[in-house]
């Protein structure tokens, strides 16, 4: 009897929930919002450098300058910006912009918010500002304001750099111009403590109404934006860790967009209710070898391993072949990137031959052997599950030109810390860049100049990469700048001081309902869209 | 009673210096830098990493930190390092999804318990008690994660019948509690399912025991129907007291809760506690764990009260 | 303080009730649940024993051309998203996962004895420190400390073993605890003491071997636990790194192709479920064997 009674009542909890509810799918989800789901929300939305802030704050804030998908400048709040022939001054004319308290975004607020990223508690200051006369000094304390920013009138900013700077614009194209006086007497050192970075304001197309710890981001129209209001009267991001989870949801209906994984793409396909969009990623990998050891100092080892990843494959294996090959470490889209480059295919023999005609012949074992040494390598990596698939492929890779190659995934804690430092006992690291500073010039110093700071890490060099990069910044002629780049990019594949592998594309879900604009044409493009959204 | 009450309440205090001591050592012997982790890659060679040390505190001799930081967690001035909000305000906005999640969860726990426990003990090796039996291992016997896949695969890709997230939790907007539960059924599932076993079994050895004393033998010697002393007597006298034991089931809840939550995008304790963790976010770490000790030592109180409530024989001193 | 009632081992002090004239064993080989779980915990044990030579293909070698493919020739449980063929890593698998349950058991039975043998046997202030330690760990939500450690130290698989091991010994602790007390006073060990026998001996010699059943029992659930323990870690990414196989991780990769190849997680899913059901069905077995009422 009492199992009787106890089966009952499980079968009425299991018929109310599917009874009860089954109607209606998208609670709550009328046509005036649309609920996407993304893998991480930020913590802060100022002083952090994370992608998902980037992100949303395309949504919130408005920048003075932006970089269209080719890498060419466009203006935003700024309506005029042209700059002095000796390449210093940049004169920036604002148009008419209100923030979403209503007031307008003046000169006053631009100087403001320079000054708040360069002072000496900001803890993500962007590199670009650090050209401005007097920032440095400004920014080591040692200044009350910076010289190089001056209000000219209301309306009008004046910034002097103490050098030619020929990207300055499109620099700056990612900082986000804030309210002055909603961030009035605030204290810089304890930032992450003030109500406005729970609570922000600016100048963007959507108005953050709701911010929810780890579980989601409302945002609405803000009506009086510059480019005309929003489409969609209601944006919510909504966190979702699990994939499978995301794509059951989109699939019944309950969210309206979500990051699929590719191995999901052709089902996803076939679904009338959905739009499949391929986005090129905004992230490609690589990986390196640790200069200091003997063994990769031989150019022709490091081109060796450049022949021996079989990338297609690699694509097709972990990507379904969504994504393209990466030969340049510049995104495909920009007007830096040679189209014309010839950059590594799939050639163990010729990997081999390289490997002998440095003195690597394979021994008994099949594995290389020189002067009694045998080729034994370490590869670490990002503990993450597309690190470690690719870490698999390449290991096989090395393995068919004789390289005894032994994978590590370190923790998230230990990676940057541990990498290629002399207790760190790993000798090549396979890592991945996100294309997010755009233009690439930042990232390239970063990584092949000898002074930047992965450069620096996997102990790279070359005199001639220094001045090839130094040089693309003292010109300010279009044309020589992209021969320039066409200079560095070939260098890079010859000198090999990174194998580039793959750059796979991301691929969003997002339900028919939704008109989605065209152009989207990267990660970050996804999220900029978004107030172009329209509900069909 | 009441100095019961009062020296149960006051053993609480060494258990918590206990549990927040274990953490705390933890987070003192772990490698690795939590600086490291806060400032982005790119930043390294901008950011003053002494400095931000210095604003964490992690400057100060370890005595000093764990002081400080019990303090700040009892006064609620403790701030998470990563998004520098005060830990109990993370905790108090996660703490009611994971409540009830499982409240829900002991209730379906104790609905399907209690028949599947008497079938067993009262039939044992027949054919209901083999099929209950196994469907009580049933939940425990699968990874949580994978379960709760399925279940979504099913009752939301291929019948869309009920959402896997979305949930508007206390506190939150659009939050109602009439709309809330439709969220909470697959992971109730889940969660019930993975204790089922342990309760069963108590259940059971409860039912044996009262079976086997006298005033059964008594009831159905004064010739009571058995259906009756079954339910009168053996049935209220044993399963009462194991529904207290319910509350001992917490821990396992909420262990279970760190899986379930991030598969359901709940955001409750559970993943509060993990993202903690896997981002060395050191106060929110300390805090979790704390308030997760303390809910267990508070229910294990109060487990002892409800038997001592519902069982008159026993009495405290 | 007085003792929490619904802890205690059992209620009644030994003689053993028997439920019935045959020895527990015999009672064991009578129960088909049991006898079906120790078929299954037998062959499982033998699998991870025989463990690689028994896989038809090197567990991490991946066949490009043959990515998700679905059950059948010449992958006969298919493959998963890099290729593998995932017989093969299930039967590789099994050897670390079992290992993980097997050992993470005996260091918290050895543990929880040896802190229950010592509390029980002495007493006293021994038995309050002990018992307060106990308190303690019982206290503290197992898994978020699981969690936090292997975050802060890193993952592996002999730290895996530790923490599992170390934090699930409070149980059985208690149990012999009870177990201990209500034997210290009976006559035997009263004979032994006053022979001048020492404490380790009557402990070792004279108490444990009553207390075997118990324990026997508590080791059986425990391994299942464990193994599923390392599975919820798997899916935080916590657990046996890849690309080492262990269930856990096998089908906490494959769980993003429910909907698309489901052999990836089913089969090492099926494999969790049938050990973990097997030790639990054992472990049920032997309890009834023994005594129906112990709770454990």
């Amino acid at each position: 009897m009492k199992v009787r009674a106890g089966a009952v009542l499980l079968a009425l909890v299991m018929t109310a929930g599917a009874a009860g509810f089954g109607g209606t799918p998208a609670q709550g989800q009328g046509p005036a919002q649309a609920v996407v789901a993304i893998w991480g929300l930020p913590v802060r939305i100022l002083g952090s450098s994370e992608a998902v802030t980037s992100y949303v704050s395309l949504l919130i804030n408005d920048t003075l300058t932006a970089v269209d998908a080719q890498g060419n400048v466009i203006g935003r709040l700024a309506a005029r910006y042209p700059v002095s022939p000796d390449g210093k001054t940049y004169l920036v004319t604002l148009r008419e912009a209100r923030f979403q308290d209503g007031t307008p975004v003046t000169a006053q607020d631009v100087k403001f918010t320079y000054e708040l990223y360069l002072h000496p508690r900001y803890p993500t200051t962007p590199p670009a500002l650090l050209e401005i006369a007097g920032a440095q000094e400004y920014k080591a304390g040692k200044a009350p304001s910076v010289t190089g920013i001056t209000v000219v009138n209301p309306r009008t900013v004046r910034f002097i750099l103490d050098r030619p700077y020929p990207f300055f614009y499109e620099q700056i194209g990612t900082v986000a111009i804030l309210p002055a006086h909603a961030l009035a007497g605030l204290d810089v050192g304890r930032l992450q403590e003030s109500p406005f970075t729970r609570r922000p304001v600016g100048a963007g197309p959507y108005r953050l109404v709701e911010w929810r710890e780890r579980e989601s981001i409302t945002f609405e129209a803000f009506r009086d934006y510059w480019g005309g209001a929003p489409s969609l009267p209601r944006i919510v991001l909504k966190l979702i860790p699990e994939d499978a989870t995301v794509l059951a949801e989109l699939r019944a209906g309950n969210i309206d967009a979500g990051r699929i994984i590719p191995e999901a793409y052709r089902t996803f396909q076939r679904d009338p209710q959905i739009t499949v969009l391929r986005v090129p990623g905004d992230t490609f990998y690589w990986f390196a070898p640790n200069f200091r050891l003997p063994i990769f100092q031989d150019v022709r080892v490091r081109q060796a391993m450049a022949y021996a990843v079989n990338r297609p494959e690699m694509l097709r294996a972990l990507y379904q072949g969504l994504g393209t090959v990466a030969q340049s470490p510049i995104h495909p889209s920009l007007w830096q990137y040679d189209k014309s480059l010839k950059g590594y295919t799939y050639d163990p023999a010729k990997a081999k031959q390289l490997l002998a005609e440095a003195g690597w012949t394979p021994g008994p074992d099949g594995i290389l052997q020189k002067g009694g040494q045998r080729f034994k390598a370490k590869y670490g990596f990002l503990a993450g599950k597309d690190y470690q698939n690719q870490a698999l492929l390449i290991q096989q890779y090395l393995r068919a030109i004789g390289m005894d190659i032994e994978v590590q995934a370190i923790e998230r804690g230990d990676f940057f810390g541990r990498y290629f430092t002399p207790a760190g006992n790993i000798e090549l690291v396979g890592i991945a860049w996100f294309n997010l500073l755009i233009p690439p010039q930042t990232e390239l110093e970063d990584n092949f100049k000898s002074t930047g700071s992965g450069a620096k890490t996997i102990g790279y060099s070359n005199p001639q990469m220094d001045r090839l990069l130094d040089e693309v910044i003292l010109t300010r002629d279009r044309a020589r700048q992209k021969a320039l780049y066409a200079q560095i990019q070939q260098l890079i594949i010859q000198d090999v001081p990174h194998v580039l592998t793959i750059r796979p594309d991301v691929i969003w879900g997002v339900r028919k309902r939704i008109a989605l604009p065209g152009g989207i044409g990267s990660l970050r493009d996804f999220f900029g869209s978004l107030p172009r959204w329209k509900a069909r | 009673m009441a100095r019961y009450l009062a020296r149960r309440l006051l053993a609480l205090v060494p258990l918590i210096f206990g549990i927040t001591a274990i953490t705390f050592a933890l987070l003192v012997l772990a490698p690795g830098d939590p600086v490291l982790f806060l400032v982005p890659p790119e930043q390294r060679g901008i950011a003053d990493l002494a400095q931000f040390r210095h604003e964490l505190g992690l400057d100060r001799p370890l005595p000093v930190q764990y002081i400080s930081m019990m303090a700040g967690l009892f006064t609620g001035r403790l701030r998470s390092f990563s998004d520098r909000r005060p830990t109990t305000r993370q905790v108090a906005e996660a703490l009611p999804t994971t409540l009830i999640l499982t409240a829900t969860s002991l209730a379906l726990t104790g609905a399907l318990a209690a028949p599947i426990a008497f079938v067993s003990a009262v039939r044992p090796y027949s054919m209901v008690d083999h099929a209950a039996t196994l469907f009580a291992l049933l939940g425990i016997s699968l990874p949580t994660f994978w379960f709760a896949l399925v279940l979504i695969f099913v009752f939301t890709e291929q019948l869309g019948l009920l959402p896997a997230s979305g949930i508007r939790p206390v506190g939150a907007s659009g939050y109602s509690p009439g709309l809330i539960w439709r969220f909470l059924i697959m992971p109730t599932v889940v969660q019930a399912l993975g204790i089922l076993p342990v309760l069963v079994r108590y259940g059971r050895s409860s039912l044996l025991e009262a079976l086997s004393q006298d005033y059964v033998q008594v009831a159905r010697s004064k010739g009571l129907a058995e259906r009756a002393v079954l339910l009168r007597h053996v049935a209220r006298n044993s399963l009462l007291p194991v529904v207290t034991i319910a509350a001992l089931l917490l821990p396992f809840l909420l262990s279970g809760s760190v899986i379930v939550e991030s598969i359901f995008a709940l955001p409750g304790l559970g993943r509060l506690a993990v993202n903690a963790a896997l981002s060395r976010d050191y106060p929110t770490v300390l805090t979790t764990t704390t308030v997760a000790g303390v809910l267990v030592v508070v229910s294990n109180l109060l487990a002892d009260l409800g038997y001592f409530y519902l069982d008159p024989r026993i009495r405290y001193q | 303080m007085a003792s929490r009632p619904l802890e205690v081992g059992r209620r009644a002090s030994p003689p053993r009730p028997a439920a019935g004239r045959r020895g527990p064993w015999q009672r064991f080989v009578r129960n088909p649940r049991a006898i079906a779980g120790a078929a299954i915990m037998a062959s499982f044990l033998l699998v991870a024993l025989a463990g690689p030579r028994l896989a038809p293909f090197p567990p991490a070698a991946p066949h490009v051309l043959a990515i998700l493919h679905p059950p059948g020739r010449p992958f006969w449980l298919g493959t998963d998203n890099l290729g593998r063929d995932i017989l093969s890593r299930v039967i590789v698998a099994s050897r670390v996962s079992l290992a993980i349950g097997v050992l993470s058991m005996l260091v918290s039975i050895v543990a929880g004895v040896l802190v229950g043998a010592l509390a029980g046997y002495f007493g006293g202030a021994a038995d309050s420190v002990l018992m307060r330690v106990t308190d303690v760990v019982l206290a503290i939500p197992v898994f978020f400390l699981t969690v936090a450690f292997l975050a802060l130290f890193g993952p592996g698989v002999g730290r895996l073993i530790w923490i599992i091991g170390l934090t699930a010994w409070p149980p059985t602790a208690r149990l012999v605890r009870v177990e201990i007390m209500a034997l210290r006073a009976r006559d035997f060990v009263t004979a032994a003491r006053a022979t001048g026998a020492p404490n380790s001996r009557i402990i070792v010699r004279h108490l444990l071997p009553n207390v075997v059943p118990v324990i026997v029992i508590s080791a059986t659930l425990r391994v299942g636990l464990a193994i599923l323990t390392e599975a919820g870690l798997s899916f935080l990414g916590l657990g046996v790194q890849p690309p080492q196989p262990s269930w856990g991780n096998i089908i906490a990769d494959g769980r993003e192709y429910l909907g698309v190849a489901w052999w990836v997680s089913f089969f090492p899913g099926l494999c969790v479920f049938l050990a973990v059901m097997a030790f639990n069905l054992v472990g049920d077995g032997l309890r009834d064997a023994f005594d129906p009422r112990l709770q454990i």
